[in-house]
């Protein structure tokens, strides 16, 4: 019987691994210059091909696209993790506030006129910055319920939200306030391969901290009282489980904007498939969530004479998977 | 046979002005099924919950002669296994999921369960009577049945100790006998429980240790007889036989 059970995760791993490269190469492909399946072949195989090609591939398409990747599985992840940890399958990576967060430390960078790696410096700082102000916050209440992290998490969220429209009032010129919305709705036309090198070992050792957290993550998900005699330590746990998700979904924001829908989203449908048990939820996310994001960043690119803001596409395509989701689970819904 | 758990001086309160146990000094025999038996609020679960390392309390508590503040989770986790009152679970993992988490004291950081972690979640699953159910969602079973789940869960965590928080209150008066029946043949083997309950005629038939928890003292009950629950709950119930009736 358990043979069989991992079988099947095991053929899901495989045929998703498979669709990802398949849709990688693809999206190589495809946008407003296509290249031939031909070239894109040859560049990965180091071999000449015409210059306009080669540098679509090397300096547009190819970080881009890597960066998709890693912000859907990093959004993926993250939220899987949220919504494990605090036993609420409703919850996006932003429950603690570290988008807003993000967004606002952006908003100033922008509103400052720092170049674009500042503007990334900054988001990432004040994500994280978000976060231990929900936590500062949670702490003074001496009351341990999540229902308190959760709340104070909408306090901050709502604060950083304020804070952004002040940032927008403030912006003197419609360049900054361009940029700002742009931003705000996610945006990977100005990712490079160097964005790539940065975001690569927080995402992996992340991730991997996330695998290998993922059986504690159940047991965690039952509450305090149980994961203590269960012997976890609860506390320790799930302090690292908040670094690892808020990490995850700092660095993304602070790369690609704030991108909604795919925290949410992709570990709910990995559920409908393969359940509740971690062990098989985080793997599955990983590459449902970037196989998600190249999808939405390859249309962003390529549907419209200009850009198209990822968070529009996240929304359009997620509002009926998520609801196909709740629809699903209609019952156990209370 | 020795003391299992030993209590000094146990005191804890929610705040400062009331406290919920006073000066709590007592101690359990191993190999025993333990009864603790008192008014709502009277301090029952608190008490669980200073024996479970979750309330911060003062004083000492001991399990195998070793003081539970000293031991880590795992460590502890090793001694003493829990079946909490309410059993509902927001997360649809299957039972056999559910069960093995019962492993999680015996397996390293990181590591997964191995196929004679899975032998011992099937063997606890036959004990409880539901290893057809291994592979079905905990929240699409019966009350009784997730019930049973969390005692073979408690097995496979192997622990000498088992503590249950009202384990009869969302049974129907079959499965109360059956898990009585399983609690009987547990201490059988060795283990020692520990379990709450409202209602003394689920003592009557029971050999057990009986304790009353009243005034923030924890005080052995030898034998219940009419008087010993009148002074626990109250003038108002009659005996039937053995039983203890309500005066309606």
């Amino acid at each position: 019987m358990k043979a069989k059970r991992n079988k099947k995760f095991i053929i899901t791993l495989i045929v998703l691994s498979a669709i990802l490269v398949v849709l990688f190469f693809t999206s190589m492909c495809l946008g407003r210059y296509p290249v031939s399946i031909g070239d894109v072949f040859k560049f990965f195989t180091f071999q000449t091909i015409d210059n306009t090609s080669e540098k679509v591939i090397e300096y547009l398409r190819l970080p881009r696209t890597l960066i998709a990747l890693l912000i859907g599985c990093s959004l993926a992840v993250s939220g899987a993790i949220y919504q494990s940890a605090f036993n609420n399958k409703l919850v996006s990576p932003d429950l603690l506030g570290v988008s807003s967060g993000a967004s606002v430390g952006a908003c100033l960078a922008i509103l400052i006129g720092f170049s674009s790696a500042l503007i990334s410096v900054f988001a990432f700082i004040f994500g994280f910055a978000a976060v231990a102000l929900t936590l500062l916050i949670s702490k003074t209440f001496r009351n341990k319920s999540n229902i308190i992290l959760i709340l104070c998490g909408l306090a901050v969220g709502g604060l950083m939200s304020s804070l952004v429209g002040l940032m927008k009032y403030l912006a003197d010129n419609e360049m900054k306030l361009a940029e700002m919305t742009f931003w705000l709705l996610g945006d990977l036309s100005k990712a490079t391969i160097k964005d790539f090198w940065i975001m690569l070992p927080v995402t992996v050792v992340d991730c991997a901290l996330a695998i290998l957290l993922s059986w504690r993550l159940n047991i965690i998900s039952l509450g305090a009282k149980e994961s203590k005699t269960l012997g976890v330590n609860y506390k320790l746990t799930m302090a690292l489980l908040i670094v690892v998700a808020t990490s995850l979904t700092a660095v993304s924001v602070a790369i690609g904007g704030t991108i909604g829908w795919i925290g949410l989203v992709i570990p709910n449908i990995v559920r409908l498939f393969v359940g509740s048990n971690n062990k098989k939820v985080i793997p599955i996310s990983i590459l449902l969530g970037s196989i998600m994001m190249i999808v939405v960043d390859t249309i962003a690119r390529s549907i419209a004479p200009n850009e198209i803001p990822l968070s529009i596409i996240t929304g359009i395509l997620g509002t009926p998977v998520f609801i196909y989701a709740i629809f699903k689970r209609r019952r156990e819904i209370q | 046979m020795s003391n299992i758990i030993e209590v000094k001086n146990l005191s804890f309160g929610y705040d400062k002005t009331k406290k919920v146990l006073d000066d709590l000094s007592i101690s359990f025999i191993e190999g025993r099924i333990i009864a603790l038996i008192g008014r709502n609020g009277s301090g029952k679960s608190t008490f669980l919950d200073c024996v479970l390392g979750i309330n911060e309390y003062d004083g000492e508590i001991l399990i195998s002669e070793q003081n539970i503040k000293e031991l880590s989770s795992k460590e502890y986790a090793k001694y003493v296994s829990f079946i909490p009152q309410s059993v509902q679970i927001n997360i649809d993992f299957s039972i056999r999921d559910f069960i093995s988490f019962g492993r999680n004291p015996h397996v390293g950081f990181g590591l997964s369960i191995d196929a004679s972690d899975y032998q011992k979640i099937d063997e606890s699953a036959e004990k409880c009577g539901i290893k057809e159910l291994l592979d079905k969602s905990i929240n699409k079973v019966s009350g009784g049945e997730r019930q049973l789940a969390f005692i073979a869960r408690a097995l496979t965590q192997e622990t000498p100790i088992i503590i249950m928080d009202e384990p009869t209150a969302s049974l129907d008066f079959g499965n109360q006998q059956k898990l009585f029946k399983i609690m009987k043949a547990l201490v059988k083997d060795g283990k020692t429980i520990i379990f709450t309950t409202h209602n003394p005629n689920h003592l009557v038939n029971l050999d057990c240790d009986i304790y009353a928890v009243s005034n923030g003292k924890l005080k052995k009950i030898d034998e219940l007889n009419s008087e010993t629950v009148r002074e626990i709950y109250g003038d108002e119930f009659e005996r039937d036989g053995k039983s203890f009736l309500f005066k309606l």
